[in-house]
């Protein structure tokens, strides 16, 4: 159970289905484009470790499971989570008009100071663009918040952006750290249940017995 | 297709892991020949530096890798900016960091760290005890941790207070921990010595450690760490070594030490005097070592009238020991003896307490071995001589009851019955020895006490050939009984001048082998 | 947008409780068709968790519209607080000193002052612990949905002793550590732990073969326990009173040294961020596995119809669409009452109270994470559960901590559990930076809640009655009742297998991978390094 790596970050996709979240997130963790991931059934969160100023960062990136589609989204999908990716679809208005909704969700479930990054998908359809470039932007200074156009299918913008949202994360979280009186007990969150139990079972009745 | 997932096969991911496996062993194997051909080749650099790495963050008991490594920096410590080698030291330690998450029990890894940290000119110990606390939190047994952390302490020397009190949040975790009460047992002796009284720990902390451990020893009395540290600790007393006996013949002079001296010891502080001149000699251990109980004393003097032996003590008191005239050449001079603990009257209050509890305990369940156990250290420590039968009769109920032990029990038994004999012995003064007491011996523990003995009697007891270079003591010894026990060789029989040696009833021993010896001890009577 | 909803399912679970969040997770990760609907506009009913505002929101609603809220009565909010002070309106920068040197001074809080921190607040209605070794760790680790949470170890187990909170020791760390037993008790009380554990069950036969009618107090008196060792062993592990029978108290002894040793110091888990989060977390599941998910969606109308092939079809009326399908899985409290055969007869209610406090009710180094069994006061009370939790469980802000109380109803919530608070709190109000013993009470809501916990079967073979929480300190009876409710929906099919890894799931058409072993991948192990 060894753990290899430096960090781990979890991170949230998250806007309106169909914007491309499952499409963004395949791109950047199997380098595969699919167009016909219509729904996310039994996609849990995938797995990418990245190399971050020689460290290793484990990427853990959650899909919404299709639960953003009536808006039932868990709070529990948000919880523990360091950074957001917020995701419309820039041939979609709507998906752009809700990205406020998503943000007061954000700010309604998620840890105040989670790292947010906004992704206009899907610009490779330049025929069919309804969000402008610039209107993204805008958005994006008013909620001071960084804003790439990204297009899963041509494989654009998809690796800086978790790399632009991952060391982010890691300056702030080094920051924190630095702040933090004790480095090595930069205090955690719970415990994660897994089979084994983290530390040997120093059950009450364990012992050694040399003599 | 509704909430079917495709999931591989267990055949297909056998097969997957297996390609894998494959694929990453013929890199391994690609990388490792290249590593050892630029070393051939003494292309030490970057790119070897590198190489070594990534193998090392999957293998980390590589050691020629780490060997590489040291000798690749101590060249670029030659010639590198202090910044850029600073940074190269960080990153080895970076890797070691890694590769020990990967197996916190890798030597090479913990050994890598300390060589950098004593390489470079610009350790932060303080980091590397936040790194000790780290990982003695995910396993407070392993020992490597203790081991480096102790190292890192010798460097940064904290306050020696808070390593103690770290131990004692250690134990409360979990008290099965040998390496943390081992630490306890050197840091209480340096923390809080008993500097009035001499003794190794105060009063108040020597209490409060006997009842944090019998705390740990009632809570899991199958727990041997926790014995162990009691043992520790009940042993933890004042403890002068002194001259027991000497004695003076024209052919030999011996002096024998309550404890193992060291050939400057006796040297520098032991003095004889022949009617108040100092006498002028050699001392010699009796059997070469430079650490030894009984010492010779190589002289051409010629003793006739009183002669004395003065021996500086640890404390700086003197111990002046006058001799008696046994007969017309032999000198003896014998000191008066205790086997008493010499515990502070706060420790000895507190041992009564939980012999009290112990006592319950039994009344509650005779049968624990453990408790049994502990009852009878606490009455030998207490008042050997008071509690002696007692004593006795528990270690020769706890050899039933505790089969596994028995030659513990035995050897305590042994013990503890020569030292209770000796006292009595050492008010007479006869110079013959003999086991006055019904339990057989299995060793001769306290021998050098005996040094003086002209006749000796050891039959009918126990002993094997073992035993036979602690005999090496009887330097005075004519007459020597060994009938009845246990021998198997006379290998060992170290060379003594003795006229007469009885061997009878030793069923296992060879007549060949007692004729050789018989033919190499030609002055000895040796009754076969 | 609800048009969208599609309108044939194999199984509609009506409800986010536990069991029904169970069931469905269970239905679609083999493969159901699964809708899943709640009247109100969040998870849990029953279970919920509620930050500040929500749970506002959800006293004003059983106040002012008691029909939605029927379980629950006798409901009585309180504060011991100012609305807000005077100062504080004024200085704007209301955060505190972050973490400064030393003790800072103690927050003075207002009702204002919680408002403002609402999102920092998740308190239960159903506030529950998980045996560390019990069925539902077992199934969130068997099921793999244990990666959608995360829990903290309780820290201590309390007990009310001679008028005063006393530790529990109760494994071998703290019997070890604890001055409160002498030396000799230490060796008993692990004496008689260890027997416990260590008994098979042909040593259990043979060890209580007598001790069938009678109390585990006498066993334990019989054994030459001191009173003190009794009490922790009968009331603060096993969890009984002076009448809990032998038999009963040993499996419960056992049960809990079993949890022992294998998360933390204590055998207990809470549930970070509250409970409310654990139907979620099955509900996550059944998304994953393309169940649908729709909330603030009553239903009006269930009826049944024979279809063509002669099979029984549910269909639901709700927001005038009819929705079909061949298994109703209902909750109690959303379930029509013409459903239910027959009701359940006699029942024992649930009282509860929740405390805000600005100070744990026993000090500690670390932030503790405590239960407390209060044993009864008198012959007629019940024990009541205590359960204290602090910030760093995600419960509430800094500087506070919520403490709740669940008993078996006598006369009614604040009756049965005033006395009990006042034994540990201060509730007098007045000045909060004052260095009381206790700590102070800032706030407090009183309830009762209807027992529905007991099984509940239906007229109709195709519609399943969820059950409500019961007043039992775990998760086991609903975990148990999900099984059961799952095996009758899917005879013979495995209750939640486990969720493959996201790594051992192939696509139907697998395109353009990237080359294999470019990527320092190190979640895939091997002995051999990565170029």
């Amino acid at each position: 159970m060894a753990k290899t790596y430096d960090y781990l970050f979890k991170l949230l996709l998250i806007g309106d289905s169909g914007v491309g979240k499952t499409s963004i997130l395949f791109r950047f963790s199997e380098d595969a484009f699919n167009i016909s991931f219509i729904s996310t059934i039994g996609i849990d969160f995938k797995i990418r470790t990245i190399d971050l100023d020689g460290k290793k960062v484990k990427l853990q990136i959650w899909d919404t499971a299709g639960q953003e589609r009536f808006r039932t989204i868990t709070t529990a999908y948000y919880r523990g989570s360091m950074g957001i990716m917020l995701v419309y679809d820039v041939t979609n208005e709507k998906s752009f008009e809700n990205i406020k909704n998503w943000i007061r969700n954000i700010e309604e479930n998620a840890s105040a100071d989670v790292e947010k990054m906004i992704l206009g998908n899907k610009c490779d359809l330049e025929a069919k663009r309804q969000v402008s470039k610039e209107r993204g932007e805008q958005l994006a200074v008013e909620y001071q918040i960084k804003f790439i156009e990204t297009s899963a299918k041509d494989s654009l913008n998809v690796e800086s952006a978790f790399y632009t949202l991952a060391r982010d994360i890691k300056a702030k979280m080094e920051k924190k750290q630095k702040e933090a009186s004790n480095p090595a007990g930069a205090r955690s969150g719970g415990h994660q249940l897994r089979n084994e139990p983290q530390r040997k079972p120093t059950s009450w009745l364990s012992r050694c017995s040399l003599l | 297709m509704h909430g079917r997932v495709k999931v591989r096969t267990t055949e297909e991911e056998k097969a997957r892991k297996e390609k894998e496996r494959q694929e990453k062993l013929k890199i391994f194997k690609h990388a490792m020949q290249k590593i050892f051909h630029k070393r051939k080749e003494s292309e030490l650099d970057k790119e070897l530096l590198e190489l070594t790495g990534k193998v090392l963050s999957s293998n980390p008991d590589i050691y020629t890798l780490w060997n590489i490594r040291r000798e690749i920096l101590i060249i670029f410590a030659k010639t590198y900016e202090s910044e850029e080698l600073s940074q190269l030291y960080d990153a080895e330690l970076n890797l070691t960091e890694y590769c020990l998450k990967i197996n916190p029990k890798s030597y090479c890894a913990w050994h890598q760290r300390e060589w950098v940290l004593t390489t470079r000119t610009d350790p932060n110990w303080e980091i590397e005890l936040g790194l000790c606390s780290k990982y003695l939190k995910f396993d407070e047994r392993n020992f490597h941790t203790w081991d480096y952390r102790r190292f890192v302490v010798s460097q940064c020397k904290p306050p020696l207070k808070d390593e103690f009190d770290f131990t004692t949040e250690k134990l409360l975790d979990n008290f099965s921990n040998y390496s943390a009460w081992h630490y306890r047992s050197k840091m209480l002796v340096e923390l809080f010595p008993d500097l009035e009284g001499g003794r190794p720990i105060e009063d108040s902390h020597h209490k409060h450690e006997l009842k944090m451990v019998q705390s740990a020893a009632f809570t899991d009395p199958d727990d041997t760490s926790a014995w162990f540290y009691q043992r520790w600790l009940l042993g933890a007393v004042r403890m002068d070594v002194q001259v027991v006996v000497y004695v003076m013949t024209p052919s030999k002079t011996t002096v024998a030490f309550s404890k193992p001296v060291d050939q400057s010891v006796v040297d520098s502080r032991t003095r004889l005097f022949h009617n108040n001149e100092l006498l002028n000699g050699e001392w010699q251990s009796c059997s070469g070592n430079h650490y030894d109980v009984l010492w010779i004393f190589k002289s051409n003097a010629v003793v006739s009238e009183e002669v004395k032996l003065e021996f500086q003590m640890e404390d700086g008191h003197l111990q002046a020991l006058p001799s008696i005239k046994m007969n017309e050449t032999k000198y003896v001079g014998k000191s008066s003896i205790s086997f008493k603990r010499k515990y502070s009257k706060p420790v000895v209050e507190e041992l009564n307490n939980q012999l009290e509890s112990c006592r319950q305990l039994l009344a509650m369940e005779p049968d624990n071995k453990w408790t049994l156990l502990t009852t009878t250290v606490f009455l030998h420590c207490i008042d050997a001589k008071k509690y002696h039968k007692e004593v006795l009769e528990n270690l020769r109920t706890l050899k039933v009851i505790d089969k596994l032990r028995a030659g513990y029990y035995s050897d305590l038994i042994t013990q503890w019955s020569v030292e209770d004999q000796l006292v009595t012995d050492y008010a007479t003064d006869s110079l013959d020895y003999k086991i006055k007491f019904d339990e057989k011996i299995i060793s001769l523990p306290h021998f050098q006490y005996y040094s003086h003995c002209e006749n000796v009697d050891l039959s009918n007891q126990d002993l094997d050939s073992s035993v036979l270079p602690a005999l090496v003591m009887l330097q005075h010894c004519k007459t020597l009984s060994l009938e009845n026990n246990k021998l198997t060789t006379l290998n060992k029989f170290p060379q003594l001048n003795i006229e007469e040696l009885n061997l009878r009833g030793n069923k296992r021993l060879l007549v060949e082998e007692v004729e050789q010896f018989k033919k190499n001890n030609k002055n000895c009577t040796i009754i076969f | 947008m609800d048009d969208d909803l599609p309108t044939d399912f194999q199984v509609i679970v009506v409800g986010t409780g536990m069991v029904e969040s169970i069931v469905a997770a269970a239905c679609s990760r083999i493969g159901k068709n699964v809708l899943h609907l709640d009247s109100s506009d969040h998870y849990g009913g029953l279970w919920a968790s509620y930050n500040f505002d929500g749970l506002q929101k959800f006293i004003k609603e059983v106040n002012s519209d008691p029909k939605r809220q029927l379980q629950v009565y006798n409901l009585a909010e309180k504060w011991y607080i100012e609305k807000a002070s005077a100062e504080e309106s004024k200085a704007e920068g209301e955060e505190k000193p972050e973490d400064g040197k030393g003790e800072p001074a103690k927050k003075v809080w207002t009702q204002d002052s919680f408002a403002a921190e609402y999102r920092k607040f998740n308190i239960d209605m159903t506030p529950k612990l998980l045996f560390s070794r019990g069925p539902l760790v077992e199934l969130l680790i068997s099921s793999n949905i244990a990666r959608y949470a995360e829990f903290r170890c309780v820290t201590r187990v309390l007990t009310w002793l001679s008028d005063k909170l006393m530790p529990v020791p109760c494994s071998r760390a703290d019997v070890f550590a604890t001055e409160a037993v002498g030396i000799v008790e230490k060796r008993q009380l692990m004496k008689m732990l260890t027997s416990i554990v260590g008994y098979n069950e042909e040593e259990m036969n043979n060890e209580f073969k007598d001790w069938n009618d009678k109390t585990f107090k006498e066993y334990l008196t019989h054994k030459g326990l001191t009173p003190n060792l009794i009490h922790y062993v009968l009331s603060a592990i096993a969890g009984g009173t002076n009448s809990m029978p032998c038999l009963e108290g040993v499996k419960e002894c056992k049960k809990f040294l079993m949890s022992l040793g294998r998360y933390g110091n204590t055998p207990f888990l809470w549930p970070m961020y509250g409970s409310g989060e654990l139907p979620q977390c099955f509900c996550r599941l059944c998304a994953v596995f393309g169940g649908v998910y729709c909330l603030n969606r009553p239903i009006d109308k269930v009826q049944t119809k024979t279809a063509d092939d002669g099979k029984t079809v549910v269909t639901i009326d709700s927001k005038s669409k009819t929705l079909n399908c061949d298994h109703l899985v209902i909750g109690i409290n959303e379930c029509p009452k013409d459903l239910i055969s027959p009701e359940p007869a006699e029942s024992c209610d649930i009282s509860k109270a929740v405390f805000i406090t600005n100070g744990s009710i026993m000090k500690s180094d670390k932030e503790p994470l405590t239960l407390l069994r209060f044993p009864p006061l008198t012959d007629e009370d019940n024990a009541v559960t205590v359960l204290e939790v602090g910030p760093a469980t995600g419960s509430c802000p800094k500087g506070l901590f919520v403490v709740y109380f669940i008993t078996n109803k006598v006369k009614d919530a604040e009756s049965d559990l005033m006395p009990i608070a006042e034994k540990i709190f201060d509730m007098s109000g007045g000045d909060q930076t004052a260095d009381t013993e206790k700590p102070k009470c800032l706030w407090s809501l009183f309830y009762n809640v209807k027992d529905t916990s007991a099984p509940v079967a239906s007229t109709v073979d195709s519609v399943h009655v969820c059950s409500g929480p019961d007043a039992g300190l775990d998760f086991d009876r609903a975990v148990e009742q999900a099984e059961q409710i799952f095996k009758k929906i899917c005879p013979g099919q495995e209750f939640l297998p486990r969720a493959p890894d996201p790594e051992e799931i192939v696509f139907e058409d697998d395109v353009t991978h990237g080359p294999e072993f470019q990527r320092e991948d190190e979640d895939a192990e091997g002995d051999a390094p990565k170029e």
